[in-house]
């Protein structure tokens, strides 16, 4: 019933959507594309057969490299100098990752909220801090980081970057800033009179009412830190992520054999094939609930 | 009279209560922010007008406060490398604000409308920004650097040089790292705008299509305006993107670029300096420079678009 | 939608377990050392060695002999001997800084890309490196004859530059330089050499080897006999050499074009210096000296050298880039790239066309000539290149090739600029016990049997004085040996001094940044450098080898006062 009812709504294409529809398809083709011939040129002869035909989509002689990641590759860290291997570069992806998205998502949240829902001047101020901080370009500041992350103890540890990356500024404040402020206060209103706390009201109504929305940032700030290699390079160099083990991959690692191209790429497919699974798996949630309003206070 | 001064007091009783707990919520951002940006940040300001030199006798950086800093980045400013870095952002700027703003806007229409298969291509949109970006470049670097010529040489045997080659004029580079830009760049603008977009009422829709609102017309009387407040923070907090993008210059030529806009030459230097004390007014003076001329513009901006826009709530 | 999601992932849930279990089995595709054990009757060492094209294995090497000679030494109360823990890491960068070296439990580290003055003030935020005064300047009683100290090794330069108020806090490690590499394999099967008397052949074909020239010319040593027999002499004779490589179907000259910026402009600032001479050349650091190898150019374009010697001092030392050794540099590299034949325009510029991809090409026998740094035969190695074509590596022939000479310079002494800012160095704060046990080491892996032994190990050099014998000097590739005898023979400049003005702004006086040229009337903006205005220009017609000559100069008159003070 509900099939039948969505496909006679269907409305014929007019020939602007006609256009748009080729546009995307092109694009889809362009992007597949290079993806497919990425993943293909993973599995070939590395040396001679790359070199000489890049341009070939399948492998003549299929070639293992995943495997050949997964068994010698690693990183070792100035700071223990051990050898980590795939699977620990993983754990220290997820644990960075879902720890770090967490921090940068609940604050900008709860901030936004309480910016958004109660009218002291002071809201007005973060909206500005927000603002002005996307907008200045800040330079040399590296050392007086690193210094200041010592200095706290939170040098060269996990738990170190969640609390650097537990604050509100950045695009997210602005989209939990616009979700609250369109919120109906009439809900709020309601508990207030039948006596729930501010506490009460943040987190057993507008939060749960909001859930997507905070769902979907966590998941794209989650897969920026999993691709992110300069933070975890420069601030926790004895937990190295798949991400950096990529990065070093890519520079040139010094592990024999693996200094060519199709094992780059392989080393590619370890790092995507599980964002891309979250992905598929959540993309209609992830896709669904984020807008942004528009520039107020 | 009673109810009334009840009232009150219950509201002031309420306001302290939310006081209360507006404050506690802020602590941990606050204090995050004063340690954390203000703190780092704060000295950052200062390096711009000093001067630092190394002493090996006395093993130690010697600060001295000093204009050389501000005056070497003034100097940087109107050299004409930093000349071009400007027109390039510019053009950057313009031409993803004339060129990918609105592609996105009409894909975000498309997906919006449901048109066929427009489930497939909010996913494929947004599949570029879930892969990292070091890939996604390389990938398309490879393919057009070797796959390309090498596949014309090994067909015709001729050597076609790659787009991104550095003896072409600059504008086959410009070209081709745009249309990477723009290729990688829609997926959270056209996932918000096509969220904002199929927030409109049915009702609305089907009035305008009765109308004869449809297709083009369609998305320029009923989408755009919808869309309209989100459009207004993107291209507010876009205006840093004049002063911050780098163009992906890094990712494809490394510190060897043809061409330069701002922030990759900002990140270049600053990469380069990472360990230079010495270097560090210079740099922090030019960052100072542009934050003089960004702030202002962003305002501007923000302003001028709250005033032509049409009227929000 | 949702039992697709979840076979998806159940999917990729078994592939990883599969994968984990592979290797709970061992990594039998590993080739690293396994992690050692510590043991607490020893006094440990942690050091750290950058493990780039020269290895790691060397210093496994020394440190096996130097734990079995000093078993019975006590550096710590309550132990006896020593353990030396070896790390090999190729990081993105091999330059450690000065949070890395505080907040690592090495003590010892052998890397490259290290600006010592840097390293030695730190962040501000606290010393990273030691004194080891004690390693190199008491007798070393690790050499097999005498006891000269480690310090009696370097060049005066060095002893100037290292000493810092009379203490010592790092000290060189190995060497590297730039240069032309030739397949002395591909020269052998197609004749690349010039043959006896060819000065006089009329035809540029008949100054090669053939059926009826049989007889190798005596190369730029003047003397028969040697390696470097039938190779060019002269600018002359490279650009012949060029062409008549041409003919076969090679690509005469190849780098990489990925990191070209560095590789031509590191090899233009060694032709250049191979022209002025170390003395010359140095001036470049010191900025302080007589130098007598400045000039113009006359309306034809040819160097003319001033009439009077210029002091040098750091108020005018942008001179020097008026020197004899730009103006020829610029001549033989406008040369090489005037030519679309003599290189491979597909990987000149690319910025995907890796290091070892250019040296792939090379050990192919697709071009004769490599651009390249001294340590790529290492590199090539880790890559497998020499799989591809079924050989190891010490089965392969190739050498340096000594630097060609403009008319005029032909027998002079050649100059080596190293690059390589290899440095030796102690964690600030060691323990009494594990400074001298550093200092100890230090002063073994110093000593002269084992600097032969580094050599012999990985055919590259250390940045010190010492002298292989001709029996050990048959242990090394051909390429080792070439480039020993080469350097051996040739003076050795470093891009360092203790001018202040270059050391705060080392980055911007580096040699191969002497070589910015501003040149009017071009549609490109700021200063180009020899890979951008020689080879991106010379590609479109539009290089001018006397403006750019002339730019150089005026570049740095006019940004001289922009350095920092010094």
């Amino acid at each position: 019933m509900e099939k039948i009812k969505n496909r006679s709504k269907k409305v014929a294409l007019s020939a602007f959507g006609i256009i748009l529809l080729v546009v995307l398809a092109i694009y889809a083709v362009s992007l597949l594309g290079l993806l497919l011939w990425g993943f293909f040129a993973s599995f070939k002869e590395p040396i001679v057969e790359f070199t000489d035909r890049p341009y070939q989509l399948f492998p003549q002689k299929w070639t293992f490299n995943i495997g050949k990641i997964f068994n010698s590759f690693y990183v070792k860290p100035s700071t223990t100098g051990k050898n980590v291997y795939v699977e620990m570069l993983l754990v220290y992806s997820l644990l960075y990752s879902v720890g770090c998205g967490v921090a940068s998502t609940i604050v900008p949240c709860l901030t936004a909220y309480v910016c958004a829902r109660y009218a002291f001047r002071f809201s007005k101020v973060i909206y500005t801090v927000v603002i002005v901080t996307m907008i200045i370009p800040l330079v040399g500041t590296l050392p007086a980081e690193l210094e200041l992350a010592t200095r706290l103890k939170l040098y060269d540890k996990i738990y170190g970057l969640w609390i650097m990356k537990a604050h509100f500024l950045g695009m997210y404040f602005l989209v939990f800033y616009n979700v609250y402020k369109a919120m109906p206060a009439s809900y709020s209103e309601a508990a207030k009179v039948d006596g729930a706390s501010n506490w009460e009201i943040m987190v057993k109504i507008s939060l749960p009412l909001t859930k997507n929305t905070i769902l979907t940032v966590f998941l794209i700030n989650f897969i920026g830190f999993w691709n992110d290699y300069q933070t975890p390079l420069l601030y926790m160099p004895s937990y190295p992520t798949m991400a950096k083990g990529l990065f070093d991959l890519v520079q040139g690692t010094a592990v024999a054999g693996l200094q060519n191209v199709p094992s780059r790429l392989a080393g590619t497919v370890i790092v995507t094939v599980p964002i891309l699974v979250l992905f598929l798996a959540f993309q209609k949630r992830l896709l669904g609930s984020l807008t942004v309003g528009g520039v107020k206070g | 009279m009673q109810t009334v001064t009840n009232k009150a007091k219950k509201g002031k009783i309420g306001l302290k209560k939310d006081l209360v707990f507006y404050c506690l919520m802020l602590i941990w951002p606050v204090a995050q922010f004063c340690v954390f940006y203000i703190g780092v940040n704060f000295n950052s300001f200062f390096l711009a007008f000093r001067n630092i030199t190394m002493d090996i006798e006395s093993r130690s950086y010697v600060y001295t406060w000093s204009l050389d800093g501000i005056k070497k980045a003034w100097e940087t400013v109107m050299s004409p490398e930093i000349i071009q870095a400007t027109k390039m952002s510019v053009l950057a700027w313009i031409l993803g604000t004339l060129i990918g703003l609105p592609l996105g806007l009409l894909f975000s229409h498309y997906i919006a409308k449901k048109m066929p298969a427009s489930g497939f291509f909010r996913v494929i949109l947004f599949l570029p920004s879930i892969i990292s970006a070091i890939v996604v470049a390389t990938l398309y670097m490879y393919f057009l650097n070797m796959a390309v010529p090498m596949l014309i040489k090994d067909t015709t045997g001729n050597t076609v040089l790659s787009l991104l080659d550095s003896s072409r004029p600059v504008g086959y580079q410009f070209g081709a790292l745009f249309f990477y830009n723009t290729w990688v760049g829609f997926g959270v603008n056209v996932l918000m705008y096509a969220n904002a977009m199929s927030g409109i009422s049915p009702e609305m829709i089907e009035a305008a299509n009765l109308d004869g609102a449809t297709g083009f017309k369609e998305f320029w009387h009923i989408s755009l305006p919808q869309v309209f407040p989100t459009l207004s923070v993107f291209i507010v907090t876009g205006i840093a993107g004049l002063f911050t993008n780098q163009f992906s210059l890094f990712t494809f030529y490394g510190s060897d670029a043809p061409f330069q806009t701002f922030g990759y030459y900002l990140y270049k230097e600053t990469l380069a300096h990472s360990t230079d004390l010495p270097e560090f007014p210079k740099l922090a003076a030019f960052g100072l420079m542009m934050a003089v001329v960004a702030i202002p513009l962003t305002f501007a901006v923000r302003w001028g678009l709250e005033k032509l826009g049409p009227k929000e709530d | 939608m949702r039992k697709f999601t979840k076979t998806l992932i159940t999917g990729v849930l078994a592939v990883a377990t599969s994968f984990t279990a592979v290797n709970c089995a061992g990594r039998a595709g590993s080739t690293d050392v396994p992690e050692e054990n510590v043991d607490t009757s020893k006094t440990q060492l942690y050091v750290w060695n950058y493990n780039g094209g020269y290895g790691t294995d060397w210093l496994y090497k020394a440190k096996e002999r130097f734990e079995e000679l000093q078993k019975d030494v006590v550096y710590e109360d309550g132990t006896t001997g020593c353990q030396i823990l070896v790390t090999g890491e190729k990081p993105g960068s091999p330059e450690r800084s000065a949070a890395d070296i505080r907040n690592s439990k090495f003590e010892l580290y052998f890397t490259e890309g290290q600006d010592y003055y840097k390293l030695f003030l730190g962040d501000g935020n606290g010393d990273a490196i030691g004194d080891i005064t004690e390693a190199v300047t008491t007798p070393n009683q690790f050499e097999k004859e005498g006891n000269a100290t480690v310090m009696s090794k370097l060049t005066a330069q060095q002893q100037e530059y290292y000493t810092i108020g009379g203490k010592v806090y790092g000290i060189p490690h190995y060497q590297g330089n730039f240069g032309f590499i030739y397949n002395i394999d591909l020269f052998n099967q197609k004749n690349l050499y010039f043959a006896e008397g060819y000065e006089s052949a009329a035809k540029d074909d008949d100054k090669f080897l053939g059926r009826e020239r049989d007889k190798k010319s005596a190369g730029p040593d003047g003397i028969k006999g040697t390696y470097d027999d039938g190779l060019p002499v002269t600018y002359a004779d490279f650009f012949t050499l060029l062409k008549y490589i041409k003919k076969h179907n090679i690509t005469p000259v190849t780098w990489t074009g990925k990191y070209r910026e560095q590789y031509i402009n590191l090899t233009f600032n060694a032709a250049a210096a191979d022209v002025d001479g170390a003395e010359q050349h140095k001036l470049k650091y010191d900025m302080s000296g007589t130098a007598t190898t400045l000039g113009t150019l006359d309306a034809d374009g040819n160097f003319v050298k001033d009439a009077a010697p210029t002091v040098i001092n750091d108020k005018n030392a942008y001179e020097l880039a008026r020197q004899e050794g730009t103006y020829q540099a610029i001549q033989l590299f406008g040369g090489i790239f005037g030519s679309n034949a003599n290189y491979d325009d597909l990987f000149a510029r690319n910025s995907s066309d890796e290091n070892t991809a250019a040296q792939l090409r090379f050990v192919r026998g697709q071009a004769a000539i490599l651009m390249e740094g001294v340590w790529w035969e290492g590199e090539s190695e880790q890559a497998n290149n020499f799989a591809a074509v079924s050989k190891k590596r010490e089965e392969c022939n190739f050498g340096l090739m000594p630097m060609p000479k403009p008319e005029g310079h032909v027998g002079e002494k050649n100059t080596v600029v190293d690059v390589m800012d290899a440095l030796c160095f102690t964690k600030a704060g060691l323990s009494a016990g594990k400074k001298k046990l550093a200092c100890d080491f230090i002063k073994f892996v110093y000593s002269d049997p084992e600097l032969v032994a580094f050599t012999k190990n990985t055919n590259a050099l250390k940045a010190v004085n010492y002298v292989i014998s001709e029996e050990d000097q048959r242990d090394l590739t051909t390429f080792g040996k070439i480039l020993y005898k080469y350097v051996h023979d040739s003076d050795v400049v470093y891009e360092y001094s203790t001018n202040p003005l270059y050391y705060n702004n080392a980055y911007s006086l580096r040699g191969r940044a002497y070589y910015q040229g501003d040149v009017a009337g071009l549609d490109t903006s700021g200063s180009l450098a020899p890979h951008q205005y020689l080879l991106d220009m010379g590609k479109t017609g539009k290089s001018d080898l006397s403006a750019y000559f002339s730019g150089i100069a005026a570049h740095w008159q006019k940004g001289w006062d922009n350095l920092n003070k010094g």
